[in-house]
């Protein structure tokens, strides 16, 4: 007995000087474009056991290990590499500093707040980041405006009365690019042309552009390249920030951003945009209203979820309600709907958007994780455009399961998944009815070869869909990075993409012209090979960083459905690709900080897009300027108190569509498709920060660059020669605008 | 273009190196060991008159400070410092402000 009290208390003793001894303490740093900053949430596990600790907001851990010293220690992080220190006493806190992952794909990224544009030199895909600062360069107001500064993506006016920017990339239109929220794909279907404006600015922490082909793991969409947008999450976000806006042609929008934690393991963070226009302005006199009115409000509410071991997870609710109306400021709905006495549109979207997302990850072999997405949206767009009415709604399902492991060893990754995407499309276009239903089931796998020691890295992938109607699609596609030093990378990429298009929703820009909508027949599904490279090389110039970049792309289209607006005068026809239509996009990008913080960014693009129409072959598109300049120079004063930011743009010579009072009929003369003018444009903003909030000043076209008349019988807009979709220019003169941001700790 | 280009650089430039500034460096040792810290000190003394720059170190709990000594001194800014609840070398800090710290900023909070 005696014996027994001694041996427990011995043992007691011996286990109680152990835990003493055994707890050791640290922090997680991740680094990302060389700055440093705490990680939470990172996952600190002793190596070989399931024992493991998840560092707190300010990335400190403690955690008491189970066996005897020297330990090894791993710390890991979604999308970071995991980082292992041998730890040989409890005295001293340990260090862990984790990279971002070389390859893993738009999905992972950790963005850091000061950097503004660049070119990851790490990632296999050549990806674009616009981070936050970029995207406080353009105010205004959303996601469509984001690309100002930008000279990849090009951002234009699809028509004269509406309103819609329309977003190219690669010389091709945005419907060939998969618009991602925080990689779930979205906007898709009739969402498509109104949907850069459903996304505004302020919510948004960064975006990711990558061009040419995609990830299999997002589907078969991305022809021309992947749009992906980060929105602010409670980690990097103050509890409360309000933006409010106004501009000189009475535009007022406010944005608020809010997050709360509700408990140790729940967050929750809610985001509201309103905007308003409610003042007629017609200033070229031409009796329609320059810009639309418009009455929107936008909310999205979402919860994360973090077990603090092995289970992340996120629901998010968005819905929208837009009302945008104009046309002739004479036009009185009530009276004048349907009648020819005045011309009006209005256009009521609503729109409702739900997704979970799951994802488990094993502590103790951080290199592999399995993850769920979700996603239903109802879409709903009630429509007139004059006495065109075109009513629309859509229904989509997408589920995507992805898993996440090594072959051997963690240079050689793998993702295999199974993806379900059903939609439910239902248009009414004056008295004709279209419904379609489409149901893909897919797989894909993507093998993934990435190394600290290696100059290669590569990511190949594959995926087969079996869809409804057409049957069974595949979709190969290769990227391949090497480095020749840390400074100079070329990456070549390749691949193939799928697409079913719709007649109407695609080109909404049409319906406000005299013009007949002709359907020849029945569209086929769009489908187009893209190939590529770009060389990215850095070099410091004087002390300070410089980088060129050099792009290629190259897409060749299978089949497409071709939208003319060359063949026939009074008609817009519709027709499957007979013959070629290809694209080609070079541009090539210089940044430089000339002297300390003051930072230049020279651009220049050549885009050559070519297709065979019905009586013109080899004929560049309409409404694309084949040359593009763009030249961006900011300053911040060292303390960030003053920022200044201009973008000065030229835009070369352009195709227009032949006009429906063109009186030749032969269409492939000299003077029927007619050239448009070039022209700049200058935009300038400055920011000055003070304690608790910021306010900015901008003004856009300030050289007052104007296409005069840009519709076309204006005064009689019920004759057949009614136009107002040939628009090369600028339609509304320099615009000024204010704003403030707030932030509330 | 160009012209207007030069006159822009030249409006920077004296907005930015204004005139003759004795521009002196100083480290204040603080209490300061988060990243919630660093964001509080950095943002905050920014705005004080007569400085140029800050960064601040968790680590070491060094802040850096370059200011223009003739539009501010270093008792100055160690004032400024306690003001926001932290300790500026030798002296405390204002301790309503303290109290208003989160719990990550506190002398004892480790981070927690």
């Amino acid at each position: 007995m005696k014996k027994n009290i001694l041996l427990s208390f011995c043992m007691a003793f011996w286990s109680m000087s152990s835990i003493a001894q055994t707890v050791v303490h640290g922090a997680v740093f991740s680094v990302n474009s060389g700055s440093t900053e705490s990680l939470p949430g990172a996952t600190v596990v002793e190596s070989g056991t399931t024992n493991g600790a998840i560092t707190d907001n300010s990335g400190r851990f403690s955690l008491s290990i189970l066996s005897h010293f020297p330990v090894k220690l791993i710390a890991s992080y979604v999308g970071l590499i995991p980082d292992t220190l041998l730890v040989s006493e409890a005295s001293s806190p340990i260090k862990f500093t984790l990279r971002e992952s070389k390859v893993l794909g738009i999905e992972i990224q950790v963005v850091g707040k000061r950097q503004s544009t660049e070119i990851s030199t790490l990632k296999t895909r050549s990806v674009e980041i616009l981070g936050e600062a970029e995207l406080l360069k353009a105010a205004c107001c959303n996601l469509s405006e984001s690309f100002e500064t930008n000279p990849s993506v090009d951002v234009s006016y699809g028509d004269a009365v509406t309103g819609i920017k329309e977003i190219q990339l690669l010389g091709l239109s945005g419907i060939y690019t998969q618009m991602m929220a925080e990689a779930i794909p979205t906007l898709r279907g009739l969402a498509v042309p109104y949907g850069l404006n459903f996304i505004p600015g302020p919510w948004m922490e960064s975006i990711q552009i990558s061009k040419g082909a995609g990830s299999v793991a997002n589907g078969y969409e991305a022809m021309t390249g992947q749009i992906n947008v980060e929105f602010k999450k409670p980690e990097t976000t103050k509890p409360f920030f309000l933006n409010v806006f106004a501009d000189d042609e009475a535009r007022v929008e406010a944005n608020i951003v809010a997050n709360a934690k509700l408990s140790d393991k729940w967050k929750y963070m809610l985001m509201l945009n309103g905007s308003n226009r409610s003042m007629k302005f017609d200033n070229n006199s031409d009796g329609f209203l320059d810009q639309p009115l418009l009455q929107s409000y936008n909310m999205y509410n979402r919860f994360l979820y973090h077990s603090g071991k092995n289970l992340e997870g996120q629901i998010g609710v968005k819905t929208l309600y837009e009302d945008r109306s104009g046309g002739q400021s004479k036009f009185i709905k009530a009276v004048d709907k349907g009648t020819t006495n005045a011309y009006g549109f209005e256009v009521i979207t609503k729109r409702a958007e739900v997704y979970t997302k799951t994802g488990l990850v094993f502590p103790a072999t951080p290199w592999k994780s399995m993850g769920l997405q979700l996603s239903g949206t109802i879409h709903d767009q009630q429509s007139f455009y004059g006495l065109r009415t075109y009513n629309a709604q859509q229904q989509s399902f997408y589920s995507n399961y992805s898993y996440i492991n090594i072959l051997g060893n963690t240079d050689h990754k793998y993702k295999v998944g199974a993806d379900y995407k059903w939609d439910y499309y239902n248009e009414n276009l004056n008295d004709s009815a279209f419904t379609r239903m489409e149901s893909v089931p897919g797989v894909y796998a993507e093998y993934t070869f990435s190394c600290d020691d290696s100059k290669l890295g590569v990511i190949a992938g594959a995926r087969a869909d079996y869809h409804n109607t057409y049957g069974w699609w595949f979709t190969p596609r290769l990227h391949v990075k090497y480095n020749f030093t840390d400074n100079l990378i070329v990456r070549v990429s390749g691949g193939r993409g799928y697409r079913t298009p719709n007649v109407y929703a695609d080109n909404m820009g049409v319906f406000v012209s005299s013009k007949k909508l002709i359907v020849l027949e029945s569209p086929k599904p769009e489908d187009a090979w893209n190939g590529g490279a770009n060389i990215t090389g850095k070099t410091s110039l004087a002390g300070h960083e410089a980088s060129i970049s050099v792009d290629y792309y190259y897409t060749s289209f299978n089949n497409q459905l071709i939208m003319d607006q060359y063949s026939q005068s009074d008609a817009v026809l519709y027709y499957n690709l007979n013959g070629s239509s290809t694209a080609s996009s070079l541009q090539t990008t210089l940044t430089y900080e000339i002297i300390d913080r003051l930072n230049l960014r020279l651009s220049y693009k050549i885009d050559d897009v070519n297709t065979d129409y019905l009586t013109v072959k080899s004929m560049q598109k309409p409404l694309l300027a084949n040359n593009k300049a763009l030249m961006n120079l900011s300053y911040a004063t060292s303390n960030d108190i003053w920022k200044f930011d201009a973008t000065l743009q030229w835009e070369g010579s352009k195709n227009l569509p032949v006009a429906a009072d063109a009186h030749i009929h032969d269409p492939t003369s000299e003077n029927a498709i007619g050239k448009s003018p070039d022209y700049f444009l200058l935009q300038a903003q400055v920011t000055k920060q003070f304690r608790k909030w910021e306010a900015y000043l901008g003004g856009e076209n300030l050289l007052n660059v104007m296409q005069h008349h840009p519709i076309i019988s204006a005064e009689d807009p019920f004759s057949s020669t009614f136009d107002a979709t040939r628009i090369y220019g600028p339609i509304m003169g320099p615009k000024v605008y204010v704003g403030i941001r707030l932030t509330i700790n | 273009m160009k012209n207007h280009l030069i006159k822009l650089i030249c409006i920077l430039s004296l907005i930015s190196f204004g005139a003759n500034a004795q521009i002196t460096k100083a480290v204040i040792k603080t209490s300061g060991n988060c990243e919630t810290c660093k964001e509080t000190l950095e943002h905050n003394m920014k705005f004080e008159k007569g400085v140029k720059s800050v960064s601040f170190d968790i680590d070491s709990k060094n802040l850096s400070v370059q200011y223009d000594s003739k539009k501010t001194t270093l008792d100055a800014l160690r004032k400024a410092v306690t003001k926001l609840g932290y300790d500026a070398d030798s002296l405390p800090a204002d301790p309503k402000a303290y109290n208003k710290l989160k719990d990550c900023c506190k002398k004892d909070g480790h981070g927690h």
